[in-house]
């Protein structure tokens, strides 16, 4: 059944144009012609979850099969929850309206961990069961996957089963198994057995977790032997020969990144000891040049985009960027596309390429130098000196920039408050350059922001052991920063350390931190990465009540032998490097990138990639 | 250096029906935009830095309202034939988005500056529920006043605002059941869309709430618009209903027509007499 959403409601929420659908390249089927009905759930707002290449292209991937329908699901805001909630509306779809409920598949997407409340809640306003055990055979299959997947412990029990990885060919997979359970009619438990058989397929359900007396885990073993005792993540091999949509949904109102996302490569070489994805990706396979100009003209043509932006994880690293670049440009010019650079290293070739591209926007230069100290930046694997910076940062201001954003971690393992002061610095050492610039040379009014976020240890890198600064070390540690800067052309921006607390539980939760989620949700949780709905008094409350202590998730250290929530998960990168990699961050080595030299992660079972090169 | 004497302009009439009617104003502009783009039509850009299309709307809609009569000035770097970007456009466009009309544009008439009359059909509910020439007799009376004053919020400030020489023609039909009983021959095609939204919301809404609506009074309207002086059909009608005392909810609005002037008469934006110079 679908619904109709009434004119009085659409006209009383902000922003209407999040309900409606019917978008340019949006999907229409006849539901009735079709045997799988998708719902591919994006737990944020519609202009965030429409801005993430992954669901664009398992979007269309799903479409592409004649017996599947898959539709788009974003979180209402609170004013049209609120709305919904009033008038009994369920949580339904935007392309027929149709109710999640009804769907026969209901997928979400983890990007990050503050998400997870509002996936409970759309379970919640769905009218779908929120535990996973008290769905029965008329309800859908919950599923997830995306980066935050690989340790699925915290949502276990809402979820009733996981894809690990990239999801091109492994979604497939498991639709052919779906329609073969439906038209056999067969129980609901046979689905996810069969299931359980397919590589990279996680049935939480079907594993049991002991614990030791100290809260510790004992151990992670499947219940039956027939399911894998690890399970291992799906990759593409050949990102030239894998679908890429050819057409992207053109949305009607201003989205986060309101361009075509041109995926040059997925990894990343480097290796940055607190990055997360610089790991789960591994290992990094590009596409070609070639096949992303083609992308490029046929994306325009479908979509009439203004813009298009690069995207990978590090864009400067792609190897054939300046026939990528070139490229665009030349194909672009007539239809007077923009291309939309991210934050490259700046030599004069980004630099000339930058004047070309963005001909009138000289504004915002990121860079990254994530520590303070040469010395701090070797621990966590960072391979850029403060030559370099001043270097790039000298350059552009000759080239006519004047304003400068530099991201900082705090409370990275081993940061000491000479690195702080190291922050401050680099701020004041910018600035400086811009003063030794020709005025002729350089952009009038200087900005330079120095923005620090709080380190948050992350599953499947070498810091995962590592303790998260308690929240009164990080906010003394900011205040201390801010005491330093004393330049009137730095400002300063920094993280609240309380979500950055949350988000070290959830990171590398277990099984039991759920609980907390269900009640922070019942207390009212949700868009909690949106300042305004935050409420940490809720949590700690949430905390308290299920008997539940978040500093042994977040600030303990934990020790190499001890049992990790997400061991059962094989991401390819082994412990072993992990471990080595951690030993060298205490001893300031840094470790040299994929294509320097081969440190031998575990990587090359996937057989692909830069690790064949 | 683009030759000036090379570009050449169209005007074009379309629709917004229901399934974009919650589209704002600077968000339908960027979707002209970016099916321009798509059409592969000869889109003339501006010189200099930050290349743009050359794209004139006229009045704005408010968002929640249809429209049959939005215009909309593009001007192109080579010929275009208006049948042929009729049909080009329209292969372009969204649901509820047509192209209905164009016509090659040669005078220097400017749509947004140059709109002064706009006509509306307002579909209402009166709770009252009083009959249609009770309605028609009371429009008259109102509309004798020596002046209509409403309060209108303009930069924060509350300013009292008569509307009485706004108002060009104003009267009321009632439809029921789906059929328009009184007649309006002046807004057929309007009516259309009103009948169909009366079907749709009749669909939408529990039994209950359709056996309180004992039937809906539409009302044709013909107001200032544009940059000189412009009243939205909705204020006209909610100081008719302070005025009479009639609970008066308005359901839906349709823009069914914009007009420019010249001179004592009313054209409508593809009058020829407004395209040749």
């Amino acid at each position: 059944m679908s619904i109709k959403i009434s004119d009085k409601i659409l006209q009383s929420v902000e922003k209407p144009a999040r309900y409606i659908g019917n978008e340019w390249n949006s999907i229409h089927k006849d539901p009735s012609g079709v045997e799988a009905r998708f719902a591919f759930c994006f737990p944020d707002v519609y202009e965030v979850g429409m801005s993430h290449l992954g669901m664009k292209i398992l979007y269309h991937l799903l479409n592409e099969r004649k017996d599947t329908y898959c539709e788009r699901v974003f979180a209402p805001w609170v004013d049209m929850e609120a709305k919904m909630r009033e008038n009994n509306i369920p949580l339904f779809s935007l392309e027929t309206h149709e109710l999640v409920k009804n769907f026969d598949i209901v997928g979400f997407t983890l990007q990050y961990e503050m998400s997870y409340t509002n996936i409970i809640n759309m379970l919640d306003l769905a009218q779908i069961p929120i535990f996973s055990q008290d769905r029965t055979k008329e309800h859908p299959f919950v599923c997830a996957g995306g980066p935050c997947a690989y340790n699925p412990e915290p949502l276990a029990d809402f979820v009733d089963f996981f894809m690990m990885g990239e999801g091109e060919e492994i979604i497939n997979e498991v639709m052919d198994v779906y329609i073969d359970w439906k038209r056999q009619n067969l129980p609901r438990e046979k689905f996810l057995d069969a299931i359980s058989q397919i590589e990279g397929i996680y049935v939480p359900a079907f594993y049991k977790v002991e614990y030791k007396e100290d809260n510790t885990i004992l151990k992670i073993e499947p219940v039956k032997e027939k399911y894998p005792k690890k399970i291992k993540k799906r990759i593409i091999k050949d990102l030239d020969k894998v679908y890429f949509p050819e057409k992207v949904i053109v949305p009607y109102m201003g989205i986060v990144h309101d361009r075509i996302m041109l995926e040059l490569f997925r990894g990343c070489i480097r290796g940055c000891r607190f990055c997360q994805a610089g790991y789960i990706y591994r290992p990094v396979r590009e596409r070609s040049h070639e096949r992303l100009l083609e992308l490029a003209k046929s994306l325009e043509n479908s979509t009439g985009y203004e813009e298009i932006s690069l995207t990978s994880l590090s864009t400067s690293d792609y190897s054939s960027f300046k026939e990528l670049a070139e490229g665009l440009l030349v194909d672009m010019e007539p239809k007077k596309v923009n291309l939309s650079l991210p934050s490259l290293r700046i030599d004069s070739f980004s630099l000339e390429l930058m004047e070309k591209a963005q001909k009138v926007r000289k504004s915002g230069l990121t860079f990254a130098p994530e520590a303070g100290s040469q010395r701090l930046r070797n621990v966590i694997n960072k391979g850029v000196t403060e030559q370099d910076l001043i270097n790039s940062v000298k350059t552009a201001f000759n080239g006519g920039w004047s304003s400068v954003k530099l991201y900082f971690m705090i409370g990275l393992p081993t940061e000491n408050f000479d690195d702080i002061s190291g922050i401050a610095d680099l701020g004041h050492k910018v600035v400086d350059a811009y003063m030794s610039t020709p005025k002729e040379n350089r952009g009038k009014g200087l900005s330079v922001v120095i923005s620090t976020s709080s380190f948050v240890p992350k599953p499947f890198t070498p810091f995962q052991w590592e303790p998260q600064d308690e929240m009164a070390t990080l906010k003394e540690k900011q205040k201390f920063l801010q005491s330093k800067i004393k330049s009137k052309h730095i400002k300063y921006n920094w993280h609240d350390p309380e979500l950055s607390f949350l988000e070290a539980v959830f990171a590398r939760g277990d099984r039991r931190v759920g609980k907390v989620l269900y009640e922070a949700f019942r207390k009212g949780c949700k868009f909690d990465s949106w300042g305004e709905h935050f409420k940490f008094d809720k949590w700690m409350e949430a905390f308290a009540e299920c008997g539940i202590d978040p500093h042994f998730y977040a600030n303990r250290k934990r020790e190499f032998e001890e049992v990790l929530p997400w061991d059962h998960i094989d991401i390819g990168v082994s412990k072993e490097h992990f471990i080595k990699e951690n030993k060298k961050a205490y001893n300031e080595e840094v470790t040299p990138n994929c294509r320097a030299k081969c440190t031998g992660c575990g990587a090359t079972v996937f057989g692909g990639g830069i690790c064949f090169d | 250096m683009v030759e000036v004497s090379a570009l050449i302009s169209i005007r074009a009439r379309f629709t917004r029906g229901e399934e974009i009617k919650f589209i704002s104003h600077l968000d339908m502009m960027k979707m002209f935009e970016r099916a321009l783009r798509r059409s592969g039509l000869p889109v003339y850009y501006s010189q200099g830095f930050n290349p743009h299309p050359q794209i004139v709307f006229g009045l704005p809609l408010s968002v929640g309202v249809t429209s049959e009569a939005e215009y909309v000035d593009i001007v192109f770097s080579d010929y275009v034939e208006p049948r042929q970007f009729i049909e080009i456009m329209n292969k372009q466009m969204p649901k509820g988005l047509e192209i209905l009309e164009a016509g090659i544009k040669e005078s220097k008439s400017n749509i947004m500056a140059s709109i002064s009359k706009a006509s509306y059909e307002v579909l209402a509910t009166i709770s009252q529920n009083p009959c249609i020439d009770e309605i028609n007799e009371k429009i008259e009376q109102f509309l004798n006043n020596s002046e209509i004053l409403i309060q209108k919020e303009s930069k924060g400030k509350v300013k009292k605002v008569n509307i009485k020489p706004m108002i060009y023609k104003f009267n009321a039909y009632y439809i029921d059941n789906g059929n328009i009983v009184e007649h309006n021959k002046d807004a057929q095609f309007s009516n259309i869309a009103l009948l169909e939204y009366i079907n749709n919301i009749n669909h939408s809404l529990s039994l209950q709430e359709r056996e309180k609506i004992k039937g809906y009074y539409g009302f044709s309207l013909l107001v200032a618009a544009g940059s000189m002086a412009n009243l939205k059909p909705e204020l006209a009608l909610q100081a008719f209903g302070e005025w009479t005392g009639f609970d008066l909810d308005v359901i839906k609005i349709h823009r069914s027509g914009l007009f420019i002037d010249k001179g004592d008469r009313t054209l409508t934006p593809l009058d020829n007499e407004l395209l040749a110079i």
